[in-house]
């Protein structure tokens, strides 16, 4: 039998322990009371630099981008009643890594380094306009036929790009990027995907009660007063602003969104609106331990953050495939 | 006055009318059934009359035009039951049935109305088909709205289900609650509504008592078969014998 407050709580405290030790985390060498001293502006200036700029962006962005991963993957799997619908589903993290992807070829990010963001940003705005003309007010079928063809646009187009890169050191470039980090991300890149990430958590947190009805499909959520058309919408956009600006400032980072939330179903049971925060707080816990990971299993390599999500993450879905697999024999 | 009041109502799909110029009423203590074959615009008709899907005339809920009326002030006067019994997620039956529930206590009067107050902790995946269907119906009981309008509430279910689910419909309707079912088996919807609509075509061809509109000349007409009308004490029966010579 799920607990879910209990569940809650202990996700929150894990959530709040993996940030602190992303911050106490990293080749500078600074104890702990060294690190909040500095974090609070005190020490020496190198300790303060390395703290504020370096180690808090990136404890941030883990925690923002990894609740939105998993806040996202619960709201879709919710909408589309599909336990594989996760956040790349609607072609929108494609589009952000196709812009990123321009400014990296174009050379624009060399030259003004807030281009590549920028432009990942621009690829996400262009991809919900056109997934909104393109599935018009009807079904979710058109919806997700929409973002998929969208998504498979964008990853061609990204192709073509890495294929006409003009020499190997620009596509080894493009690559890394693709595979989506969290290293050398500054405050600035916390500017300005912060905004759009919270303007997505606001659409997408209040959706849970009509999800929950969706679980009954739609005649039967409409006829309990859901407005169906309106909780569409919000589910798109939210997870459109969240994951665009994820996907901008981090690149694409797999297998969060799909994942957590059946990690969090046995925790907190199946009901969208527990699954939700639930999702959220899990999605922030993997993405922080996975940059740990990251960071102290291979310190000198720089192993790309999607790579170790979708190496954890991989073998968890195949857990759950047996577990699953167990309960229905 | 009337909980459900459609008057020249017309559904149209891909240009063609798939209902056409439809009136019916439900009343507080009645049980309506709507009857007719396949593809004849039944579930078309019930959709309508909850507003799920556009439509062409009159449809009124209690004493608002439905077009008025939010998402959530027709969930407070209609209930619905669809067809599919989709659920999801293997969440509990109390939870399911507390979806569009007031509070707890409407799901235990909902939960103890069915038989399934038993079940209350059970996944709802878990559960037999009859068990779903009388869940199912918790659930749209639970939202204590004065009309339930339920699509094929019986397809698939076993005698003692069919009849568990019958009696929970009259129980409402003697609790000066509405009923609106679409039914196929002829006989049940003779035996146990007040009134039946057939409709053919997406026209409704009759509406009265069960004996003034099932008749053997109709069924004819409408499904193609030649039945026997027996009359019994406890209700017509309706046995079809065989597809009508063309």
């Amino acid at each position: 039998m799920p607990r879910p407050g209990l569940a809650m709580a202990l996700l929150g405290l894990l959530v709040a322990g993996l940030f602190a030790a992303a911050l106490l985390t990293g080749p500078a060498g600074l104890g702990p009371a060294e690190a909040i001293r500095a974090l609070l502006g005190e020490g020496g200036a190198g300790a303060v630099l390395v703290m504020r700029e370096i180690r808090l962006p990136r404890a941030l962005l883990g925690l923002m981008i990894g609740a939105s991963l998993g806040l996202s993957g619960a709201v879709l799997q919710g909408l589309l009643r599909n336990p594989l619908a996760e956040p790349g589903l609607i072609g929108v993290s494609g589009a952000a890594a196709l812009g990123a992807v321009l400014a990296l070829y174009t050379g624009l990010s060399a030259a003004f380094p807030l281009a590549l963001p920028l432009m990942g940003l621009a690829g996400a705005f262009a991809a919900v306009a056109a997934l909104l003309a393109l599935a018009g007010p009807g079904s979710m079928l058109t919806l997700i036929l929409a973002g998929v063809a969208i998504g498979a646009v964008a990853s061609a187009l990204s192709a073509l790009v890495l294929n006409l890169a003009p020499n190997p050191f620009a596509a080894l470039e493009i690559v890394f990027w693709m595979l989506g980090s969290l290293s050398d991300r500054s405050m600035t890149h916390v500017a300005l995907a912060g905004p759009f990430i919270l303007a997505g958590w606001a659409m997408l947190g209040g959706l849970g009660r009509g999800l929950d009805a969706l679980t009954l499909g739609e005649d039967a959520a409409a006829s309990m007063g859901v407005r169906l058309g309106r909780l569409r919408l919000l589910a798109i956009c939210g997870t459109a602003a969240a994951i665009g600006a994820a996907t901008a400032v981090a690149g694409v980072i797999g297998f969060v969104g799909l994942v957590v939330p059946h990690l969090m179903r046995p925790l907190v049971g199946a009901m969208p609106s527990r699954l939700l925060p639930a999702s959220a707080l899990g999605g922030a816990a993997m993405l922080l331990a996975a940059d740990l990971a990251v960071r102290l299993i291979a310190p000198g390599r720089d192993i790309k953050l999607g790579v170790v999500t979708a190496l954890v993450g991989a073998p968890f879905f195949l857990w759950l495939v047996l577990a699953t697999r167990r309960r229905l024999a | 006055m009337t909980l459900l009041a459609l008057s020249g109502v017309t559904v149209r799909r891909a240009g063609r009318a798939v209902v056409q110029d439809a009136a019916l009423t439900v009343a507080p203590g009645e049980v309506v059934g709507l009857i007719g074959p396949n593809a004849a615009g039944k579930s078309t008709l019930l959709r309508a009359a909850l507003g799920l899907i556009a439509a062409e005339g009159s449809i009124r809920l209690g004493r608002e035009e439905i077009a008025r009326l939010s998402p959530p002030a027709r969930a407070r006067r209609a209930a619905f039951l669809p067809q599919g019994r989709e659920i999801a997620w293997p969440v509990s039956v109390r939870a399911l049935v507390g979806l569009a529930a007031r509070d707890g206590a409407a799901v235990d009067r909902a939960l103890a109305a069915t038989g399934t107050s038993a079940l209350a902790d059970r996944p709802a995946t878990s559960l037999s088909g009859g068990e779903q269907a009388l869940v199912l119906l918790a659930r749209a009981l639970a939202q204590e709205a004065p009309l339930l309008v339920a699509d094929e509430p019986l397809a698939g279910l076993d005698p003692a289900h069919q009849l568990a689910a019958l009696g929970i419909f009259r129980a409402r309707a003697a609790a000066g609650q509405g009923v609106l079912l679409a039914l196929h088996e002829l006989g049940l919807a003779a035996r146990h509504c007040d009134r039946v609509a057939l409709i053919h075509r997406g026209r409704i061809l009759a509406a009265g008592a069960p004996a003034e509109v099932i008749t053997a000349a109709r069924l004819a007409e409408v499904y193609g078969i030649e039945a026997e009308i027996i009359p019994h004490p406890a209700g017509m029966i309706v046995l079809p014998r065989r597809r009508a010579r063309p």
